[in-house]
């Protein structure tokens, strides 16, 4: 990894399986594992043949190389099942890759899917610990910005109620905010702006601007809406049945994109 | 590495970390899993106090269980079946047992389930998976402290009525080490089931009756002396069998036997089920989220 660089892709791929993963029960599982043993022919994968393409496989990522720096904001378009949160989640741990090897210095901050792990029974201020220390902060972390937290959150008169008797907004807006508070070197935004009332976006747009260029982190955006894109990223990536087929400039990303999109229309 | 860095961010900068696929098994990084203990006891404090949140006994639902469950044995084992329990009244001597043996079962089963009841969170965050379980050991080792002075409570009650019971003094440094072993084969017990029942979701239905089942084949609600040949040994094998037995000797100075030997054959079953979970559990953790 180079001085600069805070986060490289190699040869990144990910397959998954299609059709079903296993046969379900023991049994068959057992007897697969008993013709493989013996070198004969799987007797279920005989059975559900149809289930399978010629190898079964589909890549939901395939051989993407990439290299980001210290406090570039990268955003990453493409249309649905180009393989965004399949990269995503490679990213932020969840799953991992099947080829290829990714590097990157420090943490790194998800913000995919908002409000994970929130319990309904604890109260906001409690949610606010638990979520914070899934997503990876320290309790002395948290601690230093409860207040903050609470205070972006507007949800300050009710902090210590239960969340299950939060409206969804509120809930939706209180989990943002702990998100938005995250300490990560390389932070991921993924379709999150779009949560609470228009003030509410706006204040969060402003949030995540003021993250990326004046704390001088490096992050990652992932969204459909343009103007969010335009907004933050001057450089972008296009993917397009999980292959890289476009790095650089912003507008000429969002003007392929548009291609890609207008000719699904037509086709 | 240059030293210009951010002065926030400076910290981490230079840890790097690579991610790649990785080919067969291998050992969790407890390191990466010690980072995250801030985590383990925000876990460990929701468990416990989201379970009595809105009941209205509340944490005496901890004393009422116990009790319960020591009556409702020794009506059955002490007053009908009439087991020897070693002149002690049978309601001390199963209550010293089960105390220890429900640790060791409430461990097992909150940890059994980890991946398919934690599906959504583990789709969606990642953190290292080994947080959930070792949290359930301590919220449970909460229920078993609160326990344990309960039992200690029992026995002074029995002491001034007249019961004669006598500790092994000389031999409490044992205890905590017993409850430790109890809580690294619960953990590893657990792991391995779980990574079970990912895949297999209906022997999450077993896991209850397993374990109840193997509540009998411990010396719970008898004393291993009562049994001979092999079906003594058998159930001194078994790797509970021995922690209980001492367990309850120590506490109450009867009803068991320490066996040197049979607890250091129980320990090294405990280390190898306990390796063998964490490998098999980490083996699931890394590509669950594809297969749920």
């Amino acid at each position: 990894m180079k001085e600069n660089e805070m986060l490289t892709l190699e040869h990144v791929s990910k397959e998954y399986r299609t059709g079903r993963i296993g046969y379900g029960t023991l049994k068959r599982d057992l007897q697969s594992w008993w013709a493989k043993i013996r070198k004969k022919e799987d007797p279920n994968r005989k059975l559900t043949g149809g289930w399978y393409r010629k190898d079964g496989t589909f890549r939901a990522l395939d051989d993407v190389s990439l290299s980001v720096e210290r406090g570039e904001t990268l955003g990453i378009i493409g249309r649905n099942g180009a393989g965004k949160s399949t990269l995503l989640k490679l990213l932020s741990r969840i799953t991992e890759p099947t080829e290829g090897t990714i590097s990157f210095r420090g943490r790194i901050a998800s913000m995919l899917e908002v409000g994970t792990g929130f319990h309904p029974e604890l109260t906001g201020r409690e949610n606010i610990y638990l979520n914070g220390a899934i997503l990876g902060m320290s309790k002395a972390e948290i601690d230093k910005k409860a207040a903050d937290i609470i205070d972006f959150s507007e949800c300050a008169d009710f902090i210590d109620t239960p969340v299950k008797r939060y409206s969804s907004g509120m809930l939706v807006k209180l989990a943002f905010s702990v998100a938005a508070h995250l300490d990560g070197e390389i932070l991921i935004l993924d379709e999150v702006l779009a949560v609470g009332d228009m003030a509410f976006q706006r204040k969060s747009l402003e949030k995540m601007l003021g993250v990326a260029r004046d704390e001088g982190r490096t992050v990652l955006c992932v969204s459909h809406n343009m103007d969010t894109v335009r907004s933050l990223c001057r450089r972008c990536i296009v993917l397009e049945e999980g292959r890289k087929i476009f790095d650089g400039d912003t507008e000429e990303a969002i003007a392929l994109y548009q291609a890609l999109c207008a000719e699904r229309g037509r086709g | 590495m240059s030293e210009e860095k951010k002065p926030a961010l400076g910290a981490r900068d230079n840890q790097i970390t690579v991610i790649r696929p990785k080919k067969g098994l291998s050992f969790p990084n407890f390191g990466e899993v010690a980072a995250y203990k801030d985590l383990i006891w925000l876990f460990a404090g929701r468990d416990i106090s989201v379970k009595y949140r809105q009941t209205v006994l509340g944490p005496l639902w901890l004393i009422i269980m116990p009790v319960l469950s020591a009556l409702v044995s020794s009506f059955v084992f002490g007053g009908i079946a009439r087991i020897d329990s070693s002149g002690l009244p049978y309601f001390v001597f199963y209550f010293a047992a089960f105390t220890l043996w429900s640790y060791f079962a409430s461990c097992v089963t909150s940890t059994a389930t980890t991946f398919t009841s934690n599906a959504l969170l583990f789709r969606r965050v990642w953190f290292p998976r080994l947080v959930l379980p070792i949290s359930a050991l301590l919220s449970n080792l909460f229920r078993f402290a609160v326990q344990f002075l309960l039992l200690i409570v029992i026995l002074l009650i029995f002491w001034v009525c007249g019961t004669d019971i006598a500790p092994v003094w000389g031999m409490v440094w044992l205890l905590p080490l017993l409850v430790a072993e109890s809580a690294l084969l619960a953990m590893g017990v657990g792991t391995l089931l779980s990574a079970l029942t990912a895949k297999y979701r209906d022997l999450a239905g077993l896991v209850p009756i397993g374990v109840d089942l193997w509540k009998y084949l411990t010396p719970v609600v008898y004393t291993a002396s009562l049994l001979s040949g092999g079906v003594r040994i058998f159930c001194l094998i078994n790797p509970m069998g021995p922690v209980i037995e001492a367990f309850r000797y120590i506490v109450l100075g009867a009803g068991g036997e320490i066996s040197v030997w049979y607890l250091l054959l129980s320990l090294a079953e405990t280390l190898l089920i306990f390796f063998l979970g964490t490998v098999v559990f980490h083996r699931v953790e890394r590509n669950f989220v594809d297969t749920v």
